[in-house]
């Protein structure tokens, strides 16, 4: 499982996510936006009796685009398993992380050190 | 010369109100008259685009991305009231634009990197044809608009540039516009762009959300 | 080489990952973590001995140089430095990339603050967020080690910078026909004049508006400070750069930071559009939940304000 570090780059990451501890969710993708400067994840988790809609922060949608990624790639309604730190202040966020697709593909959302 | 080609280089700015409405439009209060900037008598709407334009209308006060200091779009930011300075090299033009620091890498001899990518002021590749540098502009987003007025466009939206010296001070602008889900017919904007000649003319800057954030507002 | 550290995970996966520290052996020829670099002549990942190398490699005789002798800086590059965390010596961490310190003078490394300014940057960093979470711009110097990755393109009048990576799009324009500095237009980015020492580029900046940190560690100048940058080319792939502070106001004595920009020979380097303000509210809610404000800045007036206060409560 691959951490993103320090993936804000010139605005720490800890200071609204808590980075001492990691969470590993699993959901359906409802949308996705590959923007600047910082791409999301939109997905719902099934929490038992009721539905949770996570955010997940990635790094640079122009680093994804480096890396290959498209938004047809991640189409609404595929079941992902990503892994990030929860947001500080409680709200249904993930600064991300991994997110496995049911292909096998990973797509690292986080930003490398070069890219940092 | 630059590698055989005209010399845009230098710092121009556009002098027109389009910026407030693209098309004929008498003053209002602190918005200048203005002559339309484009070649057909009305911008070619499909019926089904035009509740939407005339929301953007009434609304523009709020909903003018350029009112909430997003980037202006292609090619808005041409004729909005700041000067730009064009660097030109072999491999490329680049354009500095003191609105917002934006800026513009124009590359030759090369593609479009493939989509879906969206980009307030799109991705530009360009060639030379005689003497006019051709730009062609797509993977833009639908939240830019091409003026104060409401005139919108979509993702799909292909604007085509042309960009052609006309005397040592001047450049004659033109851009197409293509958006099929928006209009029935590709349309035509022009103007001159006129080389800011004083000795010291220099791009400064303009950081319009900055003087938004509160931190910013309290004097000092 | 990577690190990363594992802390309290609270749902173990089946894979683990080997921890690896930050090593003083990082190779420097061949990274994988910044696109391709091509070899330097120079080893970048220890900013005091690579300000020294390059000092001392410096030649009369640029590896690249312009029809008229100049270096030429043209082409892509990324910066080889991680001292927009903190410019001083600091370890990696789950937030951090860390690195050596990024000051060459004076020679022990450590920022030559005065001690009230010490206390004021402690604070800074309880109160405010880092200006590029709201995408404001970050001064002469910061632009070149807060950017990631840039263009530099160069004519006979003009080194002009466009950069990528979390800055919000910053570009530099900077004259070399010696034309004089403009008047009293206070900016982010200052009023940047370069002009040749030998083979050095040297530019210096006033009227810039002191509104931004110079690193996460709540580090500041006012807008008194003089700045002035040094740029060569060490061989084909590496520029040295270095930025000396000198701000009476906040610093016992001018302080210099080095490092290394290093040429990008990724296939397809292009600097694109990084958007920041555009899409940038729900990071802005995070900071503003967690109790951060945007960092004003401080005027020199204000620092000497706050000096003679702080002096007359130690006594």
């Amino acid at each position: 499982m691959m951490l993103s570090q320090g993936s804000y780059g010139h605005h720490s990451v800890a200071v609204g996510f808590n980075m001492d501890t990691e969470l590993l969710l699993t959901g359906t993708i409802k949308n996705m936006d590959f923007i600047n400067p910082h791409a999301r994840m939109f997905f719902e988790v099934d929490s038992g009796n009721h539905r949770e809609t996570w955010t997940v922060w990635f790094s640079s949608a122009n680093n994804l685009f480096r890396r290959g990624w498209r938004a047809d790639d991640l189409p609404i309604g595929t079941m992902v398993t990503v892994n990030g730190f929860p947001a500080r202040d409680g709200s249904l966020e993930l600064y991300g992380g991994e997110t496995k697709l049911p292909d096998g593909r990973t797509l690292f959302g986080g930003n490398r050190p070069g890219e940092r | 010369m630059v590698d055989g080609h005209p010399d845009l280089r230098g710092i121009w700015q556009a002098v027109n109100s389009a910026v407030w409405n693209i098309e004929d439009h008498p003053a209002e209060f602190g918005i200048p008259a203005g002559q339309g900037v484009i070649d057909e008598s009305q911008l070619p709407y499909l019926a089904n685009a035009i509740p939407k334009r005339t929301e953007n209308y009434l609304n523009r006060l709020t909903e003018d991305p350029e009112a909430k200091c997003f980037m202006a779009g292609v090619p808005r930011i041409t004729y909005m009231p700041y000067p730009f300075q064009v660097m030109q090299t072999t491999d490329q033009v680049t354009i500095l634009y003191e609105y917002i620091h934006t800026f513009r890498n124009i590359y030759f001899d090369s593609e479009h990197p493939p989509g879906p990518i969206q980009w307030w002021m799109g991705d530009s590749r360009a060639h030379w044809e005689g003497d006019t540098l051709v730009v062609d502009v797509i993977h833009f987003t639908d939240k830019t608009w091409f003026d104060r007025s409401g005139n919108y466009h979509s993702e799909d939206l292909h604007v085509t540039e042309r960009y052609t010296l006309s005397g040592p001070d001047h450049i004659l602008y033109e851009a197409t516009i293509e958006d099929p889900q928006i209009f029935s017919t590709p349309w035509t904007l022009s103007m001159p762009l006129y080389r800011r000649k004083e000795d010291n003319a220099q791009i400064l800057e303009y950081e319009c959300y900055a003087y938004h954030y509160e931190e910013n507002r309290q004097a000092r | 080489m990577t690190r990363h550290r594992l802390k309290n995970t609270v749902i173990m996966s089946a894979r683990f990952m080997a921890v690896f520290l930050l090593s003083a052996e990082f190779s420097y020829s061949q990274s994988n973590t910044s696109g391709n670099l091509e070899d330097s002549i120079c080893q970048d990942n220890d900013h005091a001995i690579f300000h020294a190398c390059a000092l001392e490699k410096a030649s009369l005789e640029p590896a690249i140089q312009t029809k008229d002798g100049q270096p030429d800086f043209s082409g892509y590059w990324r910066r080889r430095a991680w001292i927009f965390e903190d410019l001083q010596v600091h370890p990696a961490t789950a937030d951090d990339f860390g690195g050596t310190s990024g000051i060459v003078d004076p020679p022990d490394g450590r920022v030559p603050i005065q001690l009230w300014a010490e206390e004021k940057r402690r604070e800074n960093t309880k109160l405010f967020m880092h200006h590029n979470g709201a995408c404001i711009l970050s001064g002469p110097a910061g632009t070149m080690y807060m950017t990631s990755r840039f263009q530099f393109l160069q004519d006979d009048n003009h080194l002009i910078m466009v950069g990528e990576q979390l800055t919000a799009h910053p570009y530099r324009i900077i004259p070399l026909d010696g034309r004089p500095h403009i008047g009293n237009i206070p900016m982010w980015n200052g009023d940047p004049r370069g002009h040749w020492e030998q083979n050095t580029l040297v530019i210096n900046s006033p009227n810039q508006n002191a509104k931004y940190l110079l690193d996460q560690r709540g580090r500041f100048i006012t807008e008194e400070a003089r700045i002035t940058e040094r740029m060569s080319l060490v061989d084909r792939n590496t520029i040295h750069y270095s930025a000396t502070f000198d701000d009476p106001n906040i610093y016992t004595q001018p302080f210099t930071i080095a490092f290394a920009f290093r040429r990008d020979t990724d296939d397809n380097p292009e600097i694109w559009e990084e958007a920041c303000y555009e899409n940038n509210e729900d990071q802005m809610r995070l900071f503003r939940n967690n109790g951060y404000k945007i960092y004003p800045g401080i005027t020199g007036a204000e620092a000497r304000q706050l000096k003679t206060e702080w002096e007359q409560r130690q006594q």
